[in-house]
């Protein structure tokens, strides 16, 4: 071998080392941050079998331990209106789960399996995602998983935290509090009751179940925060209660509410659900015509609330003392205005 | 080089590896992983997005647009002017909203105006006034548009305090006919008119929804979330700014050329037709021409071509060359956004076979026979243009303005003469000769089994009993398809065999399967079946029909505008084609010519005069022949003509 050939190989052979060493530095930083996530929630997720079986009413989904000794939380749904609910954990071992309790609100249950010794995600810890950030969504979907084979993976960012809005079929999804958007495909035939974690693994919130977005008429990829449902679980799980109560609105409703009557003004005639609040007519001296409200202004907002409809005109105005004070954003001729309306001024 | 000096060379690139192996090394080992570092990125690039993201409000407007329910929810657009000038998707105003509200960062709400629409691009600019100067993004320079590279799709319909979003990559460059970007960032009416960044926090891009073979507003809809989304190049988008903020509406350019017809990837763009009246139809662009440039880009299959004109708007100058008989030919013209459907001329007679531009025979009560042409006449020149052969006749006859009084230049018993005429526009009835046309005719009949192994279905060919290659005159193909319930086959085998006399069509009756009425799949049974006699009987290709009578009438209408590449006519009888045909392709350049008989009498304001009116408004020659007494006997032979009339002129 000549020496010049040798300084060649050598050459080459230190240029595949560094090669070598920069792209493994690369991937396996990769691979253990998604071991990470997996290492931790892996173990504690759990395959729900129940009834069900026809299209659109698949008898499976997804669910995981939060203590050591055998409760599961999952998705309220028809899967779990059987005798025989089947949990299968991680390691393939197949128990039967009780229920214990729901709540009809965030659409969660608590199931008992008897068992002992398990890993489980401890709920009192909560732990809260920004939009951006890396999430990893770990549920059954489709019933890919099947016996101790593990849960599926999807990884995304938390798209937005938004308030839910939702609808299944036509009617809308009672829970109404902040949700994780993601933009993994979660949206699917028994991930509901899944998990979704940071990238170390922490526990975020509990996959949903199919719904569309009442906005747009999207399928939503979502997850209720934990910090939603931990105190439902606890009263479950201490035996509190068996159907955890949905917490009371925040939206305190008037005994006497405001009402376009005692304002002094009539919307025009509504033909079609979406017939926008122009005003048809005011009343002389009445409140509205006090306030400077005219015929064909638009009402654009209430308290600053939006009214595209006149059913949300009449939706805020529901809320609104009849003794209050409140401003109506109007739209003459493309330029807002505000007006302040109270009543007996 | 002596030993020593090569050792310390090796020395010393063993230590410089070694310093960039522990530089590596430290940046992984600082705790920072591959994830935290991508979403300090994406953290970074997205928060300029919150201030030039925009929301919008609609009130009032559609609820439903061809079936889909429209956005009822807040959707997005993007500041591109300190002013209150926004650009967002058009896909978010479809339902043509009463009021327009536009929420900038300062979170308040402002009424906003649509200004101009790109209708190539499937944009709205929108003209509000903000309290004070809005931020502005950098556009990303789409040389630099790497095909894998992170990008984070931004929308503002969520949450009104921040913008949603979704990462991916850039998929492909130059997708939608060179309109856009494609992106695997999950795109929906969540971020449909927002911003499409890269990780330098420029705009890609702004988010529509758009599909390759449709130019509708809702065209690409279905594909939201699935991995498949578009992105229209922001640096496009502001090139255009100015002319949409002029209140103008953009339109993409057509050229105002048919190209002959097949596979887009494979064949040569070949004129097929000029559309009168557009600024092409002035230049020396002639039908035959075979398109090999434009704007100085070579072309050789019909889809280059789209790809160079696809982003082009109507107004936009193209420069065309062609070979024509191995000469290149330079044109320059304008698009133009609309072309008119062609309307084809008729003179009123039919040519003879062969090659030569002869007369076979006038046809009664048409401009040729009142002008006193004859049959065997010669035809050398129309109009302005010179004719020696029938395909120049065809040419110059695709040529003509329907307004204008026409001279034909002919040559009648070798001496040469002038005719003028006014020709017509093209009609699909009836017509009878002016003279009995002298044939040798064919009593002889032959039925032939055609079936098609993956089909079911049966078919039996009337076939004259003669040498087919000893003719001088390709056959006609006739498919004719009766009302199952009431069909005696050997009937219908018997009537139509005598009233093929002349023998110059082959007649195909296939049959349903057993003991079943027609289905509309059984279209495509009846295609294949045409392609598999028209090889095997080496029929005339301008001289195929399709015809039937009630529900087989129906399938023909069905099945003819289906493959509107394949058949020249369609005959049909109390057919229901009204609700049975919705789309109508539109400015082919193939003849077809429909006869639609009914046995009631015809209604102003019926079913079938409303689509008459559709489909003469693309016009297509459609007869309409109410009362109509039909029966296979009375009725088979004057089919036969019909369909040996095709070719009229």
């Amino acid at each position: 071998m000549t020496r010049s050939t040798l300084r060649k190989v050598v050459c080459g052979y230190l240029a595949i080392c560094l090669y070598i060493v920069v792209a493994d530095a690369i991937a396996i930083q990769q691979i253990q941050s998604s071991n990470t996530a997996t290492r931790t929630a892996g173990p504690r997720m759990v395959k729900i079998v129940g009834s069900g079986g026809l299209k659109g009413l698949e008898p499976y989904q997804s669910g995981f331990t939060i203590s050591e000794d055998g409760y599961i939380l999952t998705a309220w749904s028809y899967v779990l209106d059987a005798d025989n609910v089947s949990v299968t954990l991680d390691d393939g071992q197949e128990f039967v789960g009780k229920l214990r309790g729901y709540d009809p609100l965030t659409e969660i249950a608590v199931l008992k399996i008897e068992a002992r010794g398990l890993d489980f995600f401890d709920l009192g810890r909560i732990d809260r995602a920004k939009t951006g950030q890396t999430v990893y969504a770990f549920s059954n979907l489709f019933n890919i998983a099947a016996g101790d084979e593990a849960v599926s993976v999807q990884k995304g960012v938390v798209a937005a935290v938004s308030k839910l809005q939702a609808r299944r079929g036509a009617y809308d999804v009672p829970y109404t509090g902040d949700v994780y958007v993601v933009d993994a495909m979660t949206n699917n035939p028994g991930a509901a009751g899944g998990a979704l974690t940071d990238r170390t693994g922490a526990l975020l919130g509990v996959l949903g179940k199919e719904v569309r977005d009442r906005r747009n008429n999207t399928w939503l990829n979502y997850a209720i925060p934990i910090e939603a449902i931990a105190s439902s679980v606890d009263d479950i799980v201490t035996g509190k209660k068996v159907i955890a109560s949905p917490k009371a609105t925040d939206r305190v409703v008037p005994r006497e509410p405001m009402t376009l009557e005692l304002l002094g003004f009539k919307l025009v005639p509504s033909i079609v659900g979406r017939t926008p609040p122009f005003v048809d007519s005011v009343a002389r001296d009445s409140a509205a015509a006090l306030a400077g409200l005219q015929p064909d202004d638009l009402i654009v907002e209430i308290n600053g609330q939006l009214t595209p409809t006149q059913s949300d005109v009449f939706k805020w105005l529901k809320v609104i003392d009849r003794d209050a004070e409140f401003t109506l954003t109007i739209d003459r001729k493309n330029k807002f205005e505000k007006l302040q309306l109270k009543l007996g001024q | 080089m002596n030993q020593l000096q090569n050792q310390t060379w090796v020395t010393t690139k063993v230590f410089a590896c070694s310093i960039l192996v522990l530089f590596f090394g430290a940046q992984f080992s600082s705790g920072q992983s591959i994830e935290e570092l991508e979403e300090d990125a994406i953290r970074r690039a997205t928060a300029a997005a919150k201030e030039f993201t925009v929301q919008i409000e609609t009130i009032g407007g559609l609820e439903t647009i061809d079936g889909v329910r429209t956005n009822v929810g807040p959707t997005t657009g993007v500041s591109v002017s300190t002013d209150g000038f926004v650009i967002s998707s058009s896909f978010n105003f479809v339902g043509q909203p009463a009021s327009i509200y536009v929420s900038d960062s300062s979170g308040e709400r402002k009424p906003a105006k649509i200004v101009g629409r790109d209708e190539s691009r499937k944009l709205v600019l929108l003209k509000y006034e903000p309290d004070g100067q809005q931020k502005i993004p950098v556009a990303a320079n789409p040389k630099q548009f790497a095909v894998g590279q992170t990008v984070v799709a931004a929308g503002r319909t969520l949450a009104s305090d921040n913008i949603n979003i979704s990462t991916g990559i850039i998929s492909a460059t130059s997708r939608v006919w060179g309109r856009a970007v494609q992106t695997d960032a999950k795109i929906s009416p969540a971020n449909f008119g927002g911003p499409l960044i890269n990780l330098k926090g420029e705009v890609v891009g702004i988010l529509v929804p758009m599909s390759p073979d449709a130019n509708t507003e809702l065209a690409g809809i279905e594909w939201y979330d699935s991995g498949i989304g578009f992105a229209v190049p922001f640096a496009d988008v502001l090139k255009n700014l100015d002319q949409l903020k002029e209140k103008k509406r953009l339109k993409p350019g057509l050229m105002g050329i048919s190209f002959e017809s097949g596979d887009i990837y494979a064949v040569a763009p070949k004129v097929a037709m000029v559309a009168p009246g557009t600024p092409v139809s002035k230049t020396g662009v002639e039908i035959g021409d075979v398109v090999v440039a434009v704007n100085g880009r070579p072309v050789q299959r019909l889809a280059q071509l789209k790809h160079i004109i696809g982003p082009l708007y109507s107004g936009e100058n193209v420069e065309v060359t062609c070979v024509r008989e191995d000469k290149r030919l330079e044109f320059e013209f304008a698009l133009v956004d609309e072309v008119a459907p062609f309307e084809e001329a008729m003179l009123g007679f039919l040519p003879a076979s062969g090659s030569a531009a002869i007369v076979k025979a006038v046809l009664k009560e048409t401009p040729a026979e009142e002008a006193g042409l004859r049959s065997d006449d010669k035809i050398t020149k129309v109009g302005e243009r010179n004719v020696r052969s029938i395909k120049d006749l065809k040419n110059a006859l695709r040529r003509i303005d329907l307004s204008q009084p026409l001279t034909l230049e002919i040559v009648r018993d070798e001496k040469p003469s002038t005719i003028e005429l006014q020709p017509q526009a093209m009609d699909a009835q009836l017509f009878e000769p002016l003279e009995k046309i002298e044939q040798e005719s064919f009593a002889k009949m032959k039925f032939e089994p055609i079936s098609i192994p993956e089909f079911a279905n049966e078919c039996i060919a009337i076939v004259p009993d003669v040498d087919m290659e000893r003719r001088d005159q390709k056959p006609n193909l006739l498919v004719w398809l009766d009302e199952p319930k009431s069909s005696d086959f050997e009937r219908l085998k018997t009537s139509w065999q005598e009233a093929n006399k002349l023998g110059n069509t082959i007649i195909l009756l296939p049959r349903p399967q057993k003991g079943i009425p027609w289905a509309k799949t059984d279209s495509d049974f009846l295609a294949k079946m045409v392609a598999v006699a028209s090889l095997r009987y080496q029929a005339n290709k301008e001289g195929i029909a399709i015809g039937g009578n009630k529900t087989g009438g129906t399938l023909a209408a069905i099945t003819a505008f289906k493959f509107r590449n394949v058949f020249r006519g369609l005959f049909c009888v109390d057919a229901d084609i009204t609700n049975q045909i919705s789309s109508i392709e539109k400015n082919t350049p193939r003849r077809f010519l429909i006869f639609a008989g009914q046995s009631e009498p015809v209604s102003t304001d019926g079913d079938l005069q409303k689509f008459a009116t559709r489909i003469r408004q693309q016009k297509i020659p459609i007869h309409i022949y109410p009362s109509m007494e039909f029966s296979m006997q009375r009725w088979s032979g004057k089919i036969l003509s019909w369909v040996d009339s095709l070719d009229r002129m």
